[in-house]
């Protein structure tokens, strides 16, 4: 099962480099084939961990990264279709990176949801988180793009991909308090990765409240809003010596 | 500027070395949160400038509307539960079934307002109003909640009226509580270890085959019904006297959930009134104003010390309400249909408020 993952992972991560490399030399019609062929290989993936780890597979950190193409692959498409911005690129290049990440992290076999994780806000908590994180990482591409040139229809493209987020890093952030109302008894604790989450929150709602924003501070924001949530996901996780009542998401 | 000093006094928290609750406890911290639920609330009432009598009554009804939302999912669910035991019940889920529907009447008739009264703009005043109430309940909390913890032996004989608060002050509770019973599932099947004593200590020697209703190891056979939970031994294990002497213990399981069951003896209206209820992690009980959680539990030889911890939080309500409507409103403002252009680019009255 292990190996059918591993091979899982690495055709999610080549049918995302195939869709960067034909939308990039503008095969449209190639780009969208296997971007249908990695969502479903991606759909394959989650219930391959589903059916190894015996559970929902949310339990840690390699299956968070594997669920990132399942919704930037709807992602893409709606801001598409609905927000006319073609970023079928930029979705596939942030969908392979976590691919990378999903195959350099450690393969956990059976996954046992402890009590407080066995809660109706646990799936739309971290489906939030996911879908959000994942687009922010997108709005941060375009904003280095920006630098290379086109700065205005990057930016503008940024920005919308930004207001399809925040919703979701807001309502990750406070169905996390919800959750947390009813399994700890408190809505909030000022825990470091809640901590982190609020920061990465504010510095988006600093970006909106920008009066006339220029370019060097949409800039500035973007990526520095997406430094706190790469904080969030990966260092408050991943350095020792953290005490956190997220442990388990380690 | 607020935000921004709201940005700068949670990054110095958020390291782990500059001491996180001395810094968000502070009265800096706390001065900039009242100044940010009073300009919340004015950005608000500035957003929906002209507006105003739309936005306040767009408000009451997306209450009323989420009301009645909650009232058809939980009288729905009950109403299903009901049904489902069949019998007399069924007349119980025919009362549960119409209190959803006036539910689902409410959401329906006050959806519609809100559909017809609250534009883009509005749910940014809404979302800016919530976020207000979540810091008026968060200091509600501050200033008048209370927490304590309360352990009882889950065997139905400690009965508690009293509890030490975390202030260390004692509060009388407006009933009494007692756990009667506890009960915990584990992960997969069971797996047992053989033991021998040697050396000190106790070495495993191999892994008995569990069998219907027994286990087996070579040509021994043990009933799985001797194994009996013992003092200073965290699972269910059997002595078996011999040379060496040896133990047969059950393994140690990843807990799926647990439970206790309590009972609780309020009055009502003058008259004595009892509940027998089930706390879950994630699933508090509430009675007269208090909450009870269950925090987790240690076992005691035969028995299990149940930890429970009571909340009172005059802030509680208001401080859920506004989450619940902060992403309800920055949904709406953010993926309302909007104009061809996109109005951050735009700087206008959104923007500068």
């Amino acid at each position: 099962m292990t190996i059918f993952i591993t091979l899982l992972t690495i055709g999610v991560l080549l049918l995302q480099a195939g869709v960067l490399a034909t939308a990039l030399r503008g095969l449209t019609s190639a780009a969208r084939g296997l971007e249908v062929a990695a969502w479903c290989t991606a759909l394959a993936l989650l219930v391959a961990n589903g059916v190894l780890a015996d559970s929902l597979p949310f339990g840690n950190m390699r299956h968070v990264l594997c669920f990132f193409p399942l919704v930037l692959g709807p992602a893409a498409c709606y801001m598409r279709r609905v927000r006319s911005v073609e970023l079928s690129a930029c979705f596939a290049a942030v969908g392979m990176v976590a691919m990378v990440g999903a195959l350099c992290m450690p393969m956990q076999a059976t996954w046992r949801q402890m009590p407080a994780l066995q809660s109706p806000w646990f799936v739309p908590h971290v489906v939030s988180y996911v879908v959000a994180y994942g687009l922010l990482a997108v709005s941060a591409v375009q904003v280095l793009l920006s630098f290379s040139g086109a700065c205005g229809e990057r930016l503008r493209a940024a920005d919308e991909v930004v207001r399809l987020a925040f919703p979701c890093l807001t309502f990750g952030l406070w169905s996390g308090a919800l959750w947390a109302d009813a399994a700890w008894a408190r809505y909030w604790a000022w825990d470091i990765k809640e901590v982190w989450a609020l920061i990465t929150w504010v510095i988006y709602l600093i970006y909106f409240h920008l009066p006339s924003p220029t370019p060097v501070w949409r800039r500035a924001l973007l990526l520095a809003g997406f430094a706190a949530v790469l904080i969030t996901f990966f260092v408050v996780n991943l350095l020792p010596n953290i005490v956190s009542v997220h442990s388990y998401a380690q | 500027m607020l935000l921004g000093v709201v940005g700068v006094l949670l990054l110095v928290g958020g390291f782990p070395l500059a001491g996180v609750p001395a810094v968000y406890g502070s009265w800096l911290m706390l001065t900039t949160g009242v100044l940010a639920i009073v300009l919340s609330l004015w950005g608000g009432w500035r957003i929906a400038a002209g507006q105003r009598a739309q936005f306040v009554f767009g408000l009451i009804c997306t209450f009323f509307a989420g009301a009645g939302l909650v009232v058809l999912w939980q009288y729905g669910c009950r109403a299903v539960e009901y049904a489902a035991l069949g019998g007399a019940m069924w007349f119980g889920a025919l009362g549960m079934a119409c209190t959803a529907v006036v539910g689902a009447l409410f959401t329906g008739i006050f959806g519609f307002f809100v559909m017809r009264l609250m534009q883009r703009q509005l749910w940014l005043a809404g979302a800016h109003w919530c976020l207000a109430l979540v810091g008026i309940g968060a200091y509600a909390d501050h200033v008048g909640e209370v927490t304590a913890i309360a352990q009882l032996p889950a065997n139905g004989r400690v009965t508690i009226r009293e509890v030490m608060t975390a202030d260390g002050e004692k509060e009388r509770l407006p009933f009494t509580l007692r756990a009667d019973s506890f009960s915990t599932t584990y992960y997969g099947d069971d797996s047992y270890t053989l033991y021998e004593w040697g050396h000190g200590q106790w070495v495993p020697v191999g892994n008995p085959v569990v069998e219907v209703d027994c286990l087996r190891y070579g040509d021994e056979l043990w009933a799985l019904e001797d194994l009996q939970l013992m003092d200073g031994m965290p699972q269910p294990c059997l002595v078996l006297p011999g040379e060496p002497v040896r133990l047969l213990m059950r393994d140690s399981r990843a807990v799926r959930d647990y439970s206790a069951a309590l009972h609780i003896e309020t009055d009502y209206r003058g008259r004595s009134e009892q509940r027998d209820e089930v706390v879950r992690v994630n699933y508090p009980l509430e009675c007269k104003g208090w909450l009870i959680y269950l925090n987790s539990y240690t076992p005691m030889g035969r028995s299990t010390l149940v930890s429970l911890q009571l909340r009172r939080a005059p802030g509680r309500l208001p401080a859920l309400v506004g989450m619940v409507g902060l992403i309800l409103c920055t949904a709406c403002w953010c993926w309302w249909r909007r104009e061809a252009a996109t109005p951050a680019l735009l700087p206008g009255k959104e923007m500068a408020a």
